[in-house]
């Protein structure tokens, strides 16, 4: 149940003035308190008289965000500002110049990218491959589980945001400096824990926008809840490049009568509930004219479909009287209602139970509930543990809790794909309630999601480790906590990974190299931006001795890696992905790039994003041994010539992307010739234009 | 082209183009099994389908004789249901009656696409609905004691609509 559920009746009813109408004066007489506010420290915010003046109808405020809640990914990291998500704080600071600014706030969610910290790196920049269908095409690619709950629009990423005031919106402002049209849909969170959607993007709504900045302010459904909390979800697929956001505003009328106002809803929740409860067991004297649900014979069905309402307001059981004496034989004539047959054709009820559950398997997983509660039958099918095989809470991450949990592990018997990730971020799925089902359903998990899941304790872990000793994904991304949620041994368990994923996770090195040693079938590995205490050279020649399947690997923004490493690097010959993008910061790769190309001859894509070794020489190998390319990104690698980008273009058939941001030298002249390519060898070439 | 004699329940006789009918598992198995294959006058008695639905059946193999053979894999394809191409849409505008009978058709006779289709538009028809919208669409009468209601309610609080 949401927020609205219980809202809407109000709003006919209500004497709550309408917010939109509020008189734009007093948006400078705003300012002018908060201006006011930040001048004397705040003393005006603890209750003073001025609030008192402003009581009854609070007043229009615009605010800009206060802090950030959570995200799914950024692309900066947490000891910079550059490009993290805490940069949607305040005011814009860009807006409304167009391009790609450290101030700004891009999505990393895919695979490897690559980042800046600028003390490090002269130049503006870099964010990453999120937009576009790119990072689906690549070798690590990984299929939705229980894809069939999501939405049109999927949401790739998000951003939790807090505001200084409860207000009640009517206005969100989002201010997008660079490829806007990613935001999908607004969310806000309610005084009653409850998440509302307050705007969903269509289809038409994505149509490639204009390359320029914007403040997107879509026009948000009427609602009288109270909110300081928003959450943003991007779709990324649309785009032709990253966006960024720079500030994200919330307009609204304040609430200064808070407490009564929070009363009126609750008073209008439980008489909705009972309304609700009136619906689903009428009392004993409502019982009387026919039921508004499928009940009743033939007859009752056929007025019903005929959508048959005799007139009879004030004499109505004689009128009644009169039809049934006089018209009623007529009437099933014409309408050829036969003694009691329902109608003769195959009904869904007929098919096979089979048949039903097949068609239920479609579902996602509210219409599966929902149908669940058509008739026992469909209790029966909708409950069996085929349809529970796969479960994904993802998008459903504002109505995940430990009562739902609980529900599906009466179900889901035969559970072997999950997915958690998002879910649990304001509480209310407790670390108890999943470490339960886990006992209860982990053991023949095969994959497991739990990316940026904030209910996780080193405890939930633990219990991964001992249950799902089947696993072969696991995938914990973007789960940082301090200390670390993965300490040597938890997962050490573990022996048949083929996928494990750490994105953006701090953790034990000892642990990580156990788990190689321990799953040699592992094909799949991802350890970007995994904090700064990780060796990787060692890792590197953990991987080279025990996990030489490896099919690709993430290491973008790895510290640690030196051209030893890479040399390690190089015998895993199955390689056909492989990031490293902002490693590999010294002046010399040795032949290291050389062997990776001799030895890895499927390497499908290749990252090289500031690999600032990479000489001239390594570009020729590219263009000889790279046969196999389809994805190459050399951005900010300063020495690069348009002649070694044609080199490449020429003798590397199937590459379709190609990075060239930040190079340099061929980036201000060039740029009439690499559209001219681009077109010539159908290769999708990105750079960084400014604008 | 080489072409069979199909026989309806009703005995209309259907004379289909021998890769048209072999879309449906059943009737090429018969066919090979019973060395039907190159007798242009055998007749495959089809005692299960009504005249109606194996033209409507056989026109839509009609149409997507040329698609790819589905894969066995039943279980790494996505449940996806909003992949229906406009033809396909247009073939299924019939009433409910029709559409359960194509559903038990392209059981029968092993026609897997036919089947995915027809069971993913019955979904989409469920999808989105209340129980109460579900019960009337389908003329489905609810038969929970109000102890079950009550359980089931509890159950499903958390996808009550907004």
């Amino acid at each position: 149940m949401s927020l609205l559920a219980y809202v809407e009746p109000g709003e006919s009813s209500d004497t709550e003035p309408e917010a939109e109408a509020e008189p734009d004066a007093l948006v400078d007489f705003t300012a002018m308190l908060r201006q006011r506010q930040r001048e004397y420290g705040g003393w005006f915010g603890c209750g003073s008289k001025m609030q008192a003046e402003q009581s009854d109808q609070g007043y229009y405020l615009e605010q800009y965000v206060l802090g950030v809640l959570d995200f799914s990914s950024q692309y900066g990291i947490d000891y910079s500002i550059s490009y993290t998500a805490a940069n949607v704080i305040g005011r814009p600071t860009k807006f409304p110049a167009y391009g790609d600014y450290p101030e700004t706030f891009p999505m990393v969610s895919r695979s490897g990218p690559c980042r800046t910290v600028r003390s490090e790196f002269p130049f503006n920049s870099r964010p990453q491959r999120t937009y576009g269908d790119w990072w689906q095409r690549a070798p690590s690619a990984t299929r939705e589980i229980q894809a069939q709950n999501l939405p049109k629009l999927a949401t790739h990423d998000y951003i939790v945001v807090y505001f200084e005031e409860f207000v009640v919106p009517t206005e969100v402002a989002i201010f997008e400096t660079f490829n806007p049209g990613a935001v999908v849909r607004i969310w806000a969170y309610g005084l009653t824990k409850h998440w509302t959607c307050l705007w969903e993007a269509t289809e038409s709504d994505l149509a490639r926008p204009a390359l320029d900045s914007r403040r997107f302010a879509p026009a948000l459904k009427k609602t009288t809840m109270i909110t300081k909390t928003l959450r943003i979800d991007f779709n990324h697929s649309r785009l032709n490049y990253y966006t960024e956001i720079d500030a994200i505003m919330l307009c609204g009328r304040t609430v200064s009568k808070t407490q009564s106002l929070l009363g009126r809803q609750q008073r209008t929740k439980q008489s909705h509930q009972s309304q609700r409860q009136a619906l689903v067991s009428p009392p004993a004297e409502a019982a009387g004219p026919p039921a508004p649900d499928g009940s009743g014979g033939p007859i009752s069905y056929k007025l019903r479909t005929l959508k048959f309402q005799p007139k009879c307001h004030e004499d109505g059981a004689t009128k009644l009287h009169d039809f049934i004496n006089n018209d009623l034989s007529q009437f099933l004539m014409e309408h050829s209602v036969e003694g009691g047959e329902p109608p003769p054709r195959v009904c869904l009820t007929d098919l096979p139970f089979e048949i039903l559950l097949r068609i239920l398997s479609y579902l996602d997983l509210k219409s599966l509930f929902r149908v669940g509660q058509v008739s026992r039958t469909f209790y029966d099918i909708s409950t069996h543990p085929l349809l529970y095989a796969e479960l994904s809470l993802k998008p459903y991450w504002h109505v995940a809790s430990s009562e739902l949990l609980c529900t599906l592990a009466r179900r889901a018997t035969m559970l072997r794909k999950l997915d958690l990730s998002w879910c649990g971020a304001l509480g209310n799925v407790s670390p108890t309630e999943f470490k339960k089902f886990l006992t209860q359903r982990g053991d023949n998990l095969t994959h497991l999601r739990l990316n940026s899941c904030k209910f996780l304790n080193a405890s939930c872990i633990e219990n991964v480790g001992i249950v799902c000793d089947n696993l072969i994904e696991l995938s914990l991304r973007n789960c940082a906590t301090d200390p670390p949620l993965l300490n040597f041994s938890c997962l050490a368990n573990l022996k048949n990974l083929e996928r494990l994923d750490l994105f953006q996770t701090a953790f034990e090195t000892e642990l990580l190299l156990s788990m190689l040693e321990g799953n040699r079938k592992l094909k799949h590995l991802n350890l970007a931006f995994c904090g700064v205490s990780v060796n990787m050279d060692n890792v590197a020649a953990h991987l080279a001795t025990y996990n030489t399947q490896l099919i690709s690997l993430d290491l973008w923004k790895a510290h640690f890696l030196s051209a030893r490493g890479l040399l390690s690097l190089t015998r895993l010959h199955q390689l056909e992905e492989l990031d490293l993008g902002w490693c590999l910061r010294e002046a010399s790769l040795g032949d290291g790039l050389f062997q990776l190309l001799s030895n890895c001859p499927n390497l499908k894509k290749l990252f090289l994003s500031a690999v600032r070794g990479t000489t001239e020489r390594d570009l020729m190998h590219i263009a000889a041994l790279g046969k196999n390319l389809e994805q190459l990104d050399l951005m900010g690698i300063l020495n690069i010539t348009h002649e070694r980008v044609y080199d490449i273009l020429v003798h590397c058939p199937k590459l379709q992307l190609l990075d060239l941001s930040f190079c340099d030298n061929i980036m201000d002249r060039d740029f009439d010739l690499l559209a001219e390519w681009s077109h010539q060898f159908t290769v999708d070439i990105k750079t960084s234009r400014r604008y | 082209m080489p072409s069979i004699k199909l026989q309806s329940s009703d005995e209309e006789i259907f004379d289909t183009d021998i890769q048209i009918a072999k879309c449906s598992g059943t009737i090429k198995t018969m066919l090979e099994d019973c060395g039907m294959e190159d007798d242009e006058n055998a007749i495959v008695p089809l005692p299960n389908v009504n005249s109606t639905i194996l033209r409507k059946v056989l026109t839509w193999a009609h149409y997507h004789k040329d698609d790819p053979q589905p894969t066995e894999d039943d279980e790494s394809k996505e449940k996806r249901t909003d992949d229906i191409i406009s033809w396909d849409a247009d073939f299924l505008k019939v009433d409910q009656g029709t559409l359960f009978e194509l559903i038990l058709a392209a059981n029968y006779l092993d026609i897997k696409g036919l089947l995915e289709l027809t069971c993913k538009t019955v979904a989409n028809m469920i999808k989105g609905k209340t129980p109460e919208e579900i019960r009337k669409t389908f003329n489905i009468k609810k038969d929970f004691t109000p102890a079950e209601e009550e359980q089931v309610r509890k159950e499903n609080e958390w996808c009550e609509e907004k």
